[in-house]
């Protein structure tokens, strides 16, 4: 169960995004999420009542975008509405994705 | 209807009144159902001899206003307006009326014609409104400071000359503008736009084939008071000189990589204390550069003690050459001989990493720029420290890097003995925060206007507060000045990285290299097998130079460091002359952390393996 391909997301209004696990690791938050023995990995699960529905959706074609994109160069930036810009802002910093994650050790 | 025909006569249209009952096609005749006469009050209404005279007629129906003959010929409108319709339903065709030919004076129009009409409808339609931010609303001194451009300002005195100077070259065709001496602060974007206007004559005789050649304009803009370097003049391509000595320059900014074609550049007398990355893109060889002055200014210089151990290995220089983007692209062979300015990297400091928040993560910290603003309770401090020069910035080898001191959080995720899913690129999708500060400066700068009013934000008492109504306050505190460094650089032209070259809104790793900048030739000789490799001022290592292998090469010093530029030879302070030559700093940013001058074995194998 725990390891199922695909997890869901629900928002704060109650819609459920179903993700590629994969996809949606790229966020350290919604790793930490499903790593341990919280409830969020027993279920495969995770709910987000603060994240609106619409901003979700977003991130979630984020996850898709990056995950899509993430072994080639150039690649075309994402767009992303003006009026959700904020939003979003928010978002990627609730999801921790501020910084690129790439192979690249640094300690 | 079955009497309807089948397409309607032309002349009469009897089949359709026929619909109307209202409307008998004879008069009815006089007291048509009654032969009593009319004995009630209303009699005496004058009104009631509609009701009886002749019967009902309705009115003649006589078209659009718009049809109407003139009644006098000498009226504008009735004349403009007359061929434009052919009307559908005219009862009476008008009577062709001779045209004459002559100029109306009142309308400045010189013939009627629907072109006018059509002109004037254009006019109406609005420009689609700018997608803007819905947060805070623009500044209101920006808003008041920039009118719409159809109602410009009155010009200043300076302003006047400069206008004058720029159009006498727009119509004559002059190519140099000189702009010199007017002890001009600033000068207007649109003026500088004009600047693009300027186009040479050709020259046209019998025999010699028309050319139309490419404008190359020359500008002077030296002896000024030029506080910021005016960012619209990196759309003015066709610049080939560009003068800004003795002027007030603190920064030059990282749009002056978009002039290409720019062959003499001066930057002396100013107060900068670095150049820009941006410009190495310039000073290549195979660039265009030949004459670059940049001396005296109040440079950041390294420390002298560091010197000797770090400047020593040249492979070390040439593999991070190799590793900072604009040397990738010289690595393109020159087809012919060469001479031009170009330069040579001696030392760098350590970089500084900074997190989304702008905080520095590392012990070593540049002096406040663009990149790297200073926090709000620092700013006035660092304001006052403008113009005194900052001590000797400490200098690290080539191979090592200061990793950050302090890993915060989010990057720990990052460890190489993490298992998440990682990008194998530097260059690989954006994070979904810089798209969306991205986003939100590309809004606001929308919203504030494109102007690049740096000059009048910098003088603007409520700057500080500025920066942060960009984002409303019940956000997080560190969006705003992320917020606003993405507007101020985007403002500047962008700035690109280092390493992997793409334009990055949130640089998060910033350096500074110093280089040597000297005038070189390079000669192709046809026939270079594999011929040899000379330099005149016999630099110790040859395999240091990152130039290509099959190419003949002969460095000439000219210009100002004919003296021994021996790499190995330890370089004071900025002490000019004796032999000592100028190092000048180069700011260089990286786009992640990802993107650091230094080849790390993992990451450059899996850039291998991607390939």
């Amino acid at each position: 169960m725990a390891d199922s391909k695909y997890i869901t997301l629900i928002s704060s209004n109650g819609f459920e995004f179903v993700v590629l696990r994969e996809a949606a690791l790229v966020s350290p938050t919604i790793k930490g999420m499903l790593r341990g023995g919280f409830k969020e990995a027993q279920t495969g699960v995770c709910e987000f009542p603060e994240i609106s529905a619409h901003v979700l959706e977003k991130v979630v074609d984020y996850f898709h975008y990056w995950y899509r994109n993430r072994d080639k160069e150039n690649v075309p930036d994402m767009k992303i509405p003006v009026e959700m810009c904020l939003e979003l802002l928010m978002a990627a910093s609730y999801f921790n994705l501020e910084n690129m994650p790439v192979a690249r050790p640094l300690q | 209807m079955a009497d309807e025909p089948t397409l309607p006569l032309l002349p009469s249209r009897t089949g359709v009144r026929k619909k109307r009952s209202r409307r008998p096609d004879s008069p009815p005749p006089p007291h048509s159902s009654s032969s009593d006469p009319a004995f009630f009050s209303s009699d005496d209404d004058p009104a009631i001899d509609n009701y009886q005279s002749n019967g009902r007629r309705k009115r003649r129906y006589v078209g659009t206003w718009y049809d109407q003959q003139p009644a006098s010929s000498d009226s504008a409108l009735g004349e403009e307006m007359q061929p434009s319709y052919p009307p559908p339903r005219r009862t009476r065709p008008p009577k062709p009326q001779k045209r004459e030919f002559r100029r109306q004076l009142d309308s400045g129009v010189w013939m009627g014609a629907e072109g006018s009409v059509t002109d004037t409808d254009d006019s109406f339609d609005l420009e689609p409104a700018a997608a803007r931010l819905p947060l805070a609303p623009p500044p209101r001194a920006v808003v008041t400071a920039m009118p719409p451009p159809p109602i410009r300002p009155r010009l200043s005195p300076q302003e006047q000359k400069v206008q004058d100077a720029i159009n006498f070259c727009i119509e004559n065709g002059t190519e140099q503008v000189d702009l010199s001496g007017m002890d001009l602060k600033t000068i207007p974007e649109h003026q500088i736009r004009a600047l693009s206007n300027i186009a040479p004559i050709p020259n046209v005789t019998r025999d010699v084939a028309f050319e139309q050649k490419e404008p190359e304009i020359q500008l002077f803009l030296s002896n000024n008071l030029l506080r910021r370097f005016p960012v619209a003049l990196a759309n003015v391509e066709h610049i080939t000189v560009l003068s800004l000595r003795a002027n007030r320059l603190v920064t030059i900014p990282p749009a002056i990589g978009k002039l290409v074609n720019l062959s003499t550049l001066n930057v002396a007398q100013n107060f900068l204390n670095f150049l820009p990355g941006e410009l190495l893109t310039l000073l290549r060889p195979g660039g265009k550069m030949r004459n670059f002055a940049y001396e005296p200014n109040r440079f950041w210089q390294p420390q002298a003690a560091a010197d000797a151990a770090v400047a020593a290995n040249a492979r070390h220089a040439t593999q991070y050459e190799r590793l900072t983007f604009p040397s990738q692209q010289a690595e393109t062979k020159l087809e012919s001989s060469w001479s031009g300015a170009t330069t040579k990297v001696y030392a760098r400091t350590p970089v500084q990493f900074l997190d989304s928040a702008l905080n520095t993560c590392t012990s070593f910290a540049l002096p406040p720029t663009i990149y790297n603003p200073p926090r709000l309770r620092e700013r006035s401090q660092a304001q006052q420290q403008e113009g005194v020069p900052v001590s000797p910035l400490e200098v690290e080898p080539f191979t090592t890097l200061a990793t950050p001191t302090k890993p915060i959080y989010r990057d720990m995720h990052h460890l190489p003995t993490d298992s998440s899913p990682r990008s194998k690129h530097p260059r690989g999708p954006r994070s979904l925060f810089e798209l969306a500060v991205r986003t939100c400066a590309a809004a606001s700068i929308a919203a504030t206007g494109d102007d690049s009013d740096d000059d009048r934000t910098a003088e603007h008492p409520n700057h500080h507060r500025r920066r942060t109504d960009l984002v409303p306050s019940w956000m997080p505190r560190h969006f705003a000045p992320a917020v606003q460094r993405a507007v101020d650089i985007r403002r500047q032209g962008g700035a690109t990285c280092a390493v992997c070259g793409r334009d990055t809104a949130m640089p998060m790793a910033l350096w500074v290299e110093f280089r040597h900048i000297r005038h070189m030739s390079i000669v192709v000789e046809e026939n270079a097998g594999r011929g040899r490799e000379e330099e005149e001022d016999g630099e110790g290592e040859r395999e240091g130079d990152w130039y290509v292998d099959e190419m003949n090469t002969t460095w000439l010093n000219t210009g100002n460091n004919n003296n021994n530029n021996n790499s190995n030879n330890p370089v004071g302070n900025g002490v000019e002359g004796g032999g000592m030559m100028m190092l000048v700093p180069f700011l260089r940013v990286a786009c992640s952390w990802a993107c650091v001058p230094v080849k790390v074995e993992g990451v450059e194998a899996e850039r291998e393996e991607g390939r």
